[in-house]
């Protein structure tokens, strides 16, 4: 039969909410992304019809011209989005979408199509998991071209991937802006740490189980210990600090009450996994609830454990 | 559109067809049940074709009607073509007792059927029907522009949207400005 005018429409915003909803998540990824460039209101309706997809990954490759987003949908279809630098035209992959054609659609005023495009996606759909992968030296980033990532950018992402577990690695060097993170339950960071604002981290992430970084100064393990002694009860189940050329003791335990261990050696070797018998090993105490701690630091680095109830009585 | 192996569809309600499913009968004889839509033609539809609608299993439950209560009482989906009601009553027969395929080509393929279908389905709460049907209409964008997406399903613009929320303001304003002097001349 062919479609007179009349019939090839159908007018979706007349249908009950949920049916809206029902039929945007049967929508293909790409069709759902056109409908929320429509209005402001299609915007809103992809966002709450959450769209499910299951990852995607913000890649930042070596050659900054295949910088691109990966998504999986749910429908098992893996999707690739440009973000090549508006110079790099030529060597953009045919397969993949055209990221700067994709955020022209967006109604957003923006003069870096690369955070409107990401912004709008991370808006829009439910993504299960979200991973940035970093190939590239970012020690470049204040080089004066736009071929590099920016640090706005880096924070930008990090601000819009709201995770609750973050494994950073990467080198960072002369980055210096700082990024405090919130509601995280397992942060672990190689590379460079000086980006990541330690101050009060505790605080801003009372779920926080383990916190593993690498190459953090000794005054700053210092005022990580002081925030968990004078804080409020939180889940924290460990802290891990990794430095190569050893932490001095002073430093790290400088102003803080310290007892002697009840831990046996025994016990030690099977808690901390870096334990060493040249090591320095103490507890500590939360002044508000009496918990107990024990700091072991060694050459290779320092390590918290939280004591629970349930353990101590086992020792 | 035909009328399906277990019902007719009349303007008054049906004989009961006995066309028998299959060789070995039920122990229990089957039930049946009469809907009628807008255009007050009835279908007769078997309890078992009729659990595919949560709404209709919902009523039907617990009623113990016998097959003259049930034909002396169709269930009226006065908001719903009798067209639609009788695509929706070949679909449940269709798919009675068996487990629905990922696919169903049987759905009509003009939006303005489907758009009372889709409606229809989802009043009568028929899960799996209603997942076919919103696959239907999302597959009438699949690989359309923007702009194409815009014309096909009717979205209006930012600037559209604006305009009717300020005409509905208004209105709204006017209204209640209507309600409380009409409550003005009440009170004297």
């Amino acid at each position: 039969m062919n479609e007179t005018p009349k019939n090839r429409k159908f007018g979706l915003l007349k249908c009950p909410f949920p049916l809206r909803e029902q039929v945007i998540r049967n929508m293909e990824f790409m069709d759902a992304f056109h409908f929320s460039t429509l209005s402001k209101r299609s915007k809103q309706m992809v966002r709450s019809a959450r769209y499910q997809t299951v990852c995607t990954t913000f890649s930042f490759e070596e050659d900054s011209s295949m910088d691109h987003i990966e998504i999986e949908t749910s429908k098992s279809e893996r999707l690739k989005i440009s973000l090549s630098n508006l110079n790099d035209l030529p060597k953009r992959n045919q397969n993949s979408f055209d990221g700067l054609k994709l955020a022209s659609l967006i109604n957003e005023p923006s003069d870096d199509y690369r955070r409107k495009l990401s912004a709008h996606l991370l808006f829009i759909f439910d993504f299960e998991e979200v991973s940035v992968h970093i190939e590239r030296n970012i020690e470049h980033a204040y080089v004066a071209s736009t071929a590099y990532i920016t640090p706005e950018y880096l924070q930008f992402v990090l601000n819009a991937t709201k995770a609750k577990e973050y494994y950073m690695d990467f080198k960072m060097d002369d980055l210096n802006f700082k990024y405090q993170l919130n509601d995280c339950e397992f942060l672990d960071v190689s590379g460079s740490v000086q980006w990541l604002d330690t101050d009060g981290i505790l605080q801003r992430n009372p779920q926080m189980e383990h916190l593993h970084l690498e190459e953090l100064q000794g005054g700053q393990i210092n005022g990580l210990l002081k925030q968990w002694i004078n804080g409020q009860v939180t889940d924290l189940e460990s802290l891990a600090f990794f430095n190569w050329d050893g932490y001095p003791n002073e430093v790290i335990l400088d102003g803080i009450v310290t007892m002697e261990t009840k831990l046996t050696e025994d016990q030690a070797i099977i808690i901390f996994l870096y334990w060493n018998n040249d090591g320095r090993t103490v507890d500590i105490q939360r002044k508000i609830d009496g918990q107990i701690a024990t700091v072991h630091i060694n050459h290779l680095g320092c390590y918290v454990h939280m004591w629970h109830e349930s353990e101590l009585s086992k020792l | 559109m035909s009328s399906t192996e277990q019902g007719t569809s009349s303007a008054a309600p049906a004989e009961p067809t006995t066309a028998p499913e299959s060789a070995a009968a039920p122990e229990v004889p089957e039930s049946f049940y009469y809907v009628h839509g807008k255009d007050k033609v009835v279908h007769k539809v078997s309890a078992g074709a009729l659990q595919h609608s949560a709404l209709i299993h919902g009523m039907i439950s617990n009623l113990g009607y016998t097959e003259e209560q049930a034909k002396a009482n169709p269930f009226p989906f006065e908001n719903i073509d009798g067209d639609i009601l009788q695509m929706v009553v070949d679909w449940c027969n269709q798919h009675k007792g068996k487990p629905t395929p990922p696919e169903d080509t049987n759905l009509p393929k003009q939006k303005e059927k489907l758009f009372d279908l889709v409606l229809a389905v989802n009043y009568l709460e028929i899960k799996e029907l209603l997942t076919y049907c919103c696959k239907q209409v999302a597959m009438m964008v699949k690989g359309k522009s923007p702009e194409e997406i815009r014309e096909i399903w009717m979205i209006p613009t930012d600037a559209e949207d604006e305009a009717a929320e300020k005409e509905a303001k208004k209105r709204a304003g006017k209204e209640a400005a209507g309600e409380t002097a009409a409550a003005a001349g009440d009170a004297k």
